[in-house]
């Protein structure tokens, strides 16, 4: 059954399917997965942790847009209350406190992102942070951790996602962005230093510069039109050093303009990120005003974590990884589309 | 203007003075970053694919068309030409924008035609046609290697690959955006 959304005279054309019987082996499968992760990470004496996804605060990422929602209390003005974009709030507390390596699978909530193959607003995200690491060593554990997954369920080496067949087999390819982007575009990223310089090189590869494109925005237009659809599919990529001229809480790399960053692709889709995490209190101070202000444009400007830049300063050195379960797990069984995960998905009928 | 996170497959914009379609239209939000649109758009002069990168936010011009019924009547080198049902006036659409949709057209079938400023842009395909195989060979028995298909020709001489019971004569539905074989619609 289909239910059309209609308001006025616009069909929305957002389609909700209450119940979409599923294959009961999907739903094995993905039990497993997540029986893997959890055995990994115990067998590594990472602590489980498992943080609310209702917050009364969040860290502000201007990218993100947020689900809110109150809790109403009978007899006193309701609260206000937020959907978890990421657990990242809760486990950098814990381990600041605990100065333990944390793990967690948690369901997390996007708003604003129109719905695609890839882009579901409620989905799984496997989190971990690992003390006494840094960005180089999770590469190291991630191949370990797709490795024993794979084993574990029973997937091989090669598996075929689409039209692509991957080889999964460690260790994965590494590429820092500076030689990817001399690679396709030829000019690294020290020449994109400066907006000036960077809407130069955006003009000379015709791509549209609008008067309000910020660094961050024109960076992503070059890399999207011509770095990201030419990644290699047949086996995992991880894109390590980003520009610091994307805000994150990831730490600079001393002496250069990355920062402490990778991303890692399989099969051309955007699995996990990762950073050495920033403990500096300064330089989140600074990524919280930042962030702060760009989050005022937003649709939902919530409350912020004031706490951030105190606990954020307390973290030992640690390193944490954010990956996209759903998106792993289509990757394993190929399944095209994230909705073929629900037995009642959202729809966008735009196409 | 219209707002790029807004665009859909199949809508015409317009960029530096020429109109274009939208053949792919994908949404991408790359990690910490803003939320994207990547479009793949076909110049209906020329034919040439663009390929460009908006912010979902970024407004972009869309022009108003209006769709009307035209008659296929032939095509020879200065492209298209159509009938109107109602004046009988002939209009030519040059081939270079659309040269791809040729496979899709019959003599004397009805077409919707896109219509932009009083000039012909486009043909608006229906999403699936019948067509006649005109060449077909038979199966080889046994032959698996192919996944039990093969190809045939159609009356517009487009090859498509079709299951092995096909024959020559029959009629088939064909997907007009991926020219894959739907089924068969014998009587």
């Amino acid at each position: 059954m289909d239910i059309f959304l209609i308001t006025g005279e616009i069909k929305i054309n957002l389609c909700y399917i209450p119940y979409m019987p599923m294959d009961i082996q999907q739903f094995e499968n993905f039990s497993l997965l997540k029986q893997a992760v959890r055995q990994f990470f115990r067998n590594r004496n990472y602590l489980e942790v498992d943080t609310p996804l209702l917050a009364p605060f969040l860290i502000p990422e201007g990218a993100i847009e947020i689900f809110a929602t109150e809790f109403i209390r009978p007899g006193h003005a309701a609260v206000p209350l937020y959907l978890v974009p990421s657990p990242e709030l809760w486990m950098k507390r814990i381990i600041a406190d605990s100065g333990r390596s944390v793990f967690q699978i948690c369901r997390c909530f996007r708003n604003g992102e129109t719905l695609g193959r890839l882009h579901n607003m409620e989905f799984s995200m496997l989190e971990w942070y690992t003390v006494r690491a840094d960005y180089m060593d999770s590469i190291v554990h991630t191949e370990e951790l797709l490795t024993f997954i794979r084993r574990r369920l029973g997937v091989g080496t090669l598996t075929r996602f689409g039209d692509v067949t991957i080889n999964w087999e460690p260790p994965f390819l590494r590429v820092s962005m500076d030689k990817i982007f001399k690679d396709s575009l030829g000019f690294g990223l020290a020449e994109l230093d400066d907006l000036e310089d960077l809407r130069d090189r955006c003009r000379g590869k015709e791509i549209t510069v609008g008067p309000d494109d910020t660094w961050e925005q024109l960076f992503h237009k070059l890399f999207l039109s011509f770095v990201e659809p030419e990644l290699p599919r047949d086996k995992p990529v991880v894109l390590y050093d980003y520009p610091a001229g994307i805000p994150t809480l990831a730490k600079a790399k001393q002496g250069t303009p990355a920062a402490e960053r990778w991303e890692l692709y399989i099969g051309g889709i955007e699995l996990a990120n990762c950073f050495s995490e920033e403990t500096d209190k300064g330089k989140v101070l600074n990524f919280f005003d930042h962030e702060s202000e760009r989050k005022k444009r937003a649709v939902v400007s919530p409350q912020l974590d004031r706490e951030l830049p105190d606990y954020i300063s307390r973290l030992p050195e640690c390193s944490g990884v954010a990956l996209g379960m759903d998106r792993l797990f289509m990757l394993l069984y190929n399944i095209a589309q994230i909705q073929g995960l629900s037995f009642s998905p959202f729809y966008d009928r735009m196409d | 203007m219209i707002k790029a996170g807004s665009i859909a497959k199949g809508m015409f914009l317009l960029i530096k003075d020429d109109p274009y379609e939208v053949v792919e239209r994908e949404f991408v939000n790359p990690g910490k970053g803003s939320a994207f649109v990547r479009l793949k758009l076909k110049n209906l002069k020329t034919g040439q694919v663009l390929k460009q990168v908006n912010k979902s936010q970024e407004t972009v011009e869309d022009i108003e068309v209006e769709n009307k019924t035209f008659q296929f009547l032939y095509a020879d080198d200065s492209g298209f030409h159509f009938m109107d049902l109602e004046t009988y006036e002939q209009l030519v659409i040059s081939k270079a924008g659309v040269e791809d949709k040729q496979y899709f057209l019959k003599e004397g079938e009805e077409y919707q035609l896109i219509i932009w400023e009083n000039t012909p842009i486009d043909i608006a395909l229906p999403f699936k046609m019948v067509f006649e195989v005109t060449d077909a060979e038979h199966a080889i028995k046994g032959d698996t290697v192919s996944g039990g298909t093969k190809p045939v020709t159609i009356e517009t001489g487009l090859e498509v690959k079709v299951p092995l019971f096909i024959k020559k004569g029959d009629k088939i539905l064909i997907n007009t955006d991926t020219k894959d074989y739907v089924e068969r619609v014998n009587n």
